[in-house]
């Protein structure tokens, strides 16, 4: 039995970053998410008025998501220390990446390749608060709405889509969720 | 130094010192306990199985209680069993010690993985037990009987303790990913001075492969089975066609995780067998390199494979063509193992001790279940096999006749680690030859059964069909080989507990042994090694 | 095994001086081993949350006009001032670690308890959010969707998908907000300085992922136009 009593104390020698690089980073971060904002919500009605080219909701989320990856990598490498720590870590969570990718492709391979998506259907054991849904929809009432919520600038009830719905006619095949004719934006994929 | 008799077992005493024990030999032992217990458990339910389908149109129990017995068999041997059983019970006693370290990275949490395993198990007992009281009757509860799969939306809408399980199999997979954690760190940053990669010993290789498995896989049956729970408490509609979701999405989140955990399952089998084979051959292991990293190219490989247990879920054609063809790359290097344990058997100087006869059996067993798994990764000819119990007939193979064999070789090999007594040869070695005999009358009959269309998981079959004269007889034939089976683990297990009271005393190395772990006394005290490990300096497994 | 006397100053009247355990050799094996085993952690979580985001591809890709629907009834200017909060939880976060590094330990704990209080900002934030779709008689699940005006007869699963995402994402914020408690209380004790900050450094890994997961969340689910 190894009976040395070995007193070891700690002498790790910590990297200690420059303040400045902290708040440049959150900086950076903040700015990013600021021009996520715009390409979402804003670019898309400029570019329409300048080039006639339509920003799809897909396309916008896919430019949101390549700004997301780029704030990711921020936090990653400079937060989360990883540009200076052993590059095992950032095997490690690159490698997450890479398989939680293959989950991605493979699954929606089977599931974008399909012919017949999956849509509420009629069975047996459909809950009540859903047979209506099968039905004529009825005459369209809003809910009371609380002025307090939009004295908060929130939008209360379908005030969103003032258009036609067909979509409560039919629910199962295609058919359900078709388009509406919404500033002709609508790109079924 | 230490004094005459001290090891790590008598290190200190009391029922305390082992619940609250951060020594990883005794976490590997308690570990060892409660999987033999649930094996033996695993095994009545399968008992029951086989009584059942013994004969045509039978009675032994009924249908509900026969949904319950295969849906426990499943549940009790996939998470209870065979996850833990080589890399908790096998895996945390050698690990350490082949790694010339005194424990691994994380001890406090190794023992916070086995409580959680505890926990999990207590827990899915009751989900067991519980349905049988008479309020839960009284609440309309039904023994669980989804099958281990709980594919939706028939987990969704069946009456039981479906949630019970499901928490208790999610608790359960926290203690794999804690497990697998501590593994992968203790082989990272834990190995002696001198033991590169390519000096590692093959054990640690496979554990390796299996963790990096069990940290990436385990989540995401994790987030099924939340998402499962949540379709059942708050009807999120997620898998549920009647509101709008799909329940083919609920085969592919299960079976992300499923399949790369059968690959968790069998390569720390492969690592023990590795392991056995070169000892009891006294020759260096024929093609280390491609041992190892086959390991790793078999973890990997894994994730790209799941949707080959989906081929008649109504996925798209094209999904099933190219899961069918990436099916056959993940056979390649398991393939390679087996060129590579028989080359090292050939011309060496062949020791038949009990581990070795475990070791022999695997390599004809895991042959057989891996060339079956071939015409099940065939889209075409899986048409006609899904489901029936071809695939059975398979996976038992591959995992009784694989990891389980390794599982009970490993045991016979480092017994006298572990607890520094020999048991009889004889004994142990007959045992084998039942098991080994058992196990083919029973899983053999099997494929016949399967390739005529008998189906899985129903309860009677008519005695009139065209194909019942085989039916007939290949399932009493299974019937009867189950029998021998038990009997022979049976034998096997009083075996090695008699040998604890009148075993011999083993000594440091009793095979033979090149890994670390044969280096120190039987058992090891209580740090592993007495004074410092010594810088590895030659290969593993030379023997001159 | 060595034993040496650390050629590190400790000021023992603030810190409590650290051994190095006992089955690791030296001080920066043990760290960079707690170091690995954290990342190996957040590989879970990972892989756990990419599960929610792959059923959210799916049915979008399914359904497209059925997200854009609903998101409508997301404010995405709550979204936002939720995301600046936890970057600059984030900031705190990685600031507090620092200060321990210099053996600040008053920087250190302040730090600390400025991401807590951020958090429960953020909680506070999501409470009206989920207040806000209760009122409306949105609630998670199927049975209970009872939004009363129009909507697309999928949107119940846009919905679930929401609340799967951001529930789960609320239960890590809390989840991290009692991690980072608990760091305070032993900062607070002088258990950690330049020599030793494993645990800060760990939960502050925790507390980036928990940022780096609604970086993603945000767009994905409240920037559909």
């Amino acid at each position: 039995m190894s009976g040395h009593d070995h007193h070891n104390p700690a002498d790790h020698v910590p990297h200690v970053m420059p303040l400045r690089m902290y708040f440049a980073i959150a900086g950076a971060l903040i700015v990013l998410t600021v021009v996520t904002v715009w390409t979402a919500k804003f670019m898309p009605e400029l570019i329409l008025e300048h080039t006639k080219m339509q920003i799809t909701p897909t396309i916008a989320i896919i430019i949101a998501m390549i700004i997301a990856f780029f704030k990711a990598a921020l936090v990653c490498l400079y937060f989360m220390h990883l540009k200076y720590d052993s590059p095992l870590n950032r095997l490690t969570f690159v490698s997450g990446l890479f398989f939680l990718s293959l989950f991605f492709i493979f699954t929606l391979g089977d599931t974008m390749t399909r012919k017949e998506t999956p849509t509420a259907a009629q069975t047996d054991y459909m809950p009540e608060n859903f047979k209506f849904m099968t039905e004529k929809p009825p005459k369209p009432y809003w809910i009371p709405a609380w002025h307090g919520w939009t004295d908060m600038g929130y939008k209360i009830g379908a005030e969103g889509h003032g258009h036609d719905h067909s979509d409560h006619d039919h629910d199962h095949g295609e058919g359900a969720d078709h388009d509406h004719a919404e500033d002709g934006e609508k790109e079924k994929k | 130094m230490s004094e005459a008799g001290t090891n790590y077992i008598n290190h200190e005493k009391g029922l305390k010192s082992w619940l609250t024990t951060v020594d990883h030999k005794r976490i590997g032992l308690m570990y060892l306990w409660s999987v033999i217990i649930f094996l033996l458990a695993g095994g009545l339910f399968a008992l029951m199985i086989r009584f059942q389908l013994a004969k045509p149109e039978l009675d032994f129990i009924s249908k509900q209680t026969y949904n319950q017995a295969f849906t426990l068999h499943g549940v009790i041997m996939v998470f209870l069993f065979i996850i833990p059983s080589i890399p908790a019970a096998l895996g945390n006693f050698v690990l350490p010690i082949q790694v010339g370290a005194k424990d691994v990275a994380f001890p406090r949490m190794n023992l916070a993985s086995f409580y959680i395993y505890v926990i999990g198990a207590l827990l899915a007992l009751a989900a067991i037990i519980l349905p049988y009281l008479p309020s839960f009757q009284e609440a309309g509860w039904k023994p669980l009987d989804a099958g281990w799969t709980f594919y939706a939306p028939y987990s969704k809408h069946t009456q039981g303790p479906v949630i019970m399980m499901t928490t208790a199999a999610f608790i359960l997979g926290f203690s794999s990913i804690f497990t697998g954690l501590n593994f992968i760190v203790t082989i990272h940053k834990l190995r002696v001075k001198g033991m590169t990669w390519y000096k590692m010993p093959l054990l640690l290789w496979s554990i390796y492969a299996t963790s990096i498995l069990q940290v990436l896989a385990t989540p995401v049956v994790g987030i099924t089975l939340l998402l499962l729970i949540m379709e059942r408490t708050l009807d999120i509609g997620i898998f549920d066609p009647a509101l709008g979701g799909d329940p083919v999405l609920f085969q592919h989140f299960f079976w992300f995780y499923s399949h790369p955990a059968v690959y968790i399952m069998i390569l720390p089998g492969m690592g023990v067998i590795s392991e056995l084979i070169s000892t009891f051959s006294k020759k260096v292991i024929f093609g280390y390199n491609a041992i190892a990293n086959s390991s790793i190219a078999i973890a990997v490989i894994s994730f790209f494979v799941w949707g080959h247990h989906m081929f008649l879920s109504q996925q798209t054609t094209y999904s099933s063509m190219v899961f069918s063809f990436l099916t056959f790359g993940v056979a390649i290097p398991s393939a390679i193992k087996i060129f590579n344990w028989v080359a090292t058997l050939h011309r060496g100087s062949l020791d038949f001790k009990t581990p070795m006869c475990y070791a022999l059996s695997f390599l004809f067993l895991f042959t057989i279940g891996g060339l079956t798994g071939l015409y099940l990764g065939t889209l075409s000819t899986d048409v006609m096999l899904h489901d029936t119990y071809f695939v059975v007939a398979h996976f038992h193979y591959v995992m009784f006749g694989g990891t389980a064999i390794a599982f009970f070789g490993g045991l016979h090999y480092w017994w006298p680690k572990m607890y520094g007594k020999m048991y009889n040869e004889t004994v142990g070695r007959i045992a084998c030859l039942i098991i080994f005999v058992g196990f083919n009358i029973t899983f053999f009959s099997q494929f016949f059964l399967g390739s005529t269309g008998f189906p899985r998981r129903y309860h009677s079959y008519a005695g009139d069909s065209h194909v019942a004269e085989t039916w007939r007889s290949m399932s009493g034939l299974s019937t009867i080989g189950a029998v021998i089976l038990g009997i022979g683990i049976a034998i096997m297990f009083i075996n090695l507990i008699i040998s604890l009271k009148t075993g011999k005393k083993a000594p440091k190395n009793p095979w033979g042994g090149t890994t670390l772990e044969w280096e120190t006394q039987s058992p090891p005290v209580h740090e592993n090694f007495e004074g410092d490990v010594p810088p590895l300096e030659k290969a593993p497994y030379t023997y001159s | 095994m060595s034993t040496h006397d650390s050629n590190i100053e400790v000021d023992k009247s603030q810190f409590l001086e650290r051994n190095v355990s006992h089955h690791f050799e030296t001080a920066d094996q043990e760290m960079d081993s707690c170091k690995l085993g954290m990342w190996l952690f957040l590989l879970t979580e990972i892989l756990l949350f990419g599960g929610l985001f792959v059923a959210y591809v799916v049915f979008r890709s399914w359904h497209p006009e059925t997200w854009e629907a609903g998101a409508e009834h997301l404010d995405w200017k709550m979204g936002a001032v939720n995301t600046g909060i936890l970057i600059t939880s984030s900031l705190t976060m990685a600031l507090a670690i620092r200060q321990a590094q210099l053996n600040d330990k008053k920087g250190t704990v302040l730090l600390l308890l400025a991401t807590v209080i951020l958090a429960a900002g953020f909680l506070v934030v999501k409470y009206f959010e989920y207040g806000h779709k209760f009122h409306m008689g949105i609630f998670p699940g199927g049975e209970n969707y009872m939004f009363a005006g129009r909507h697309l007869s999928n949107e119940h699963i846009y919905f679930s998908i929401y609340y799967m995402m951001t529930g789960l994402h609320v239960l890590h914020v809390i989840f991290g907000m009692m991690a980072i408690i608990w760091v305070t209380f032993r900062a607070a004790k002088g258990h950690f300085y330049s020599a030793y900050y494993t645990p800060v450094e760990n939960v502050g890994l925790y507390w980036h992922l928990v940022d780096l997961i609604w970086i993603f969340l945000f767009p994905l689910l409240y920037l559909t136009k």
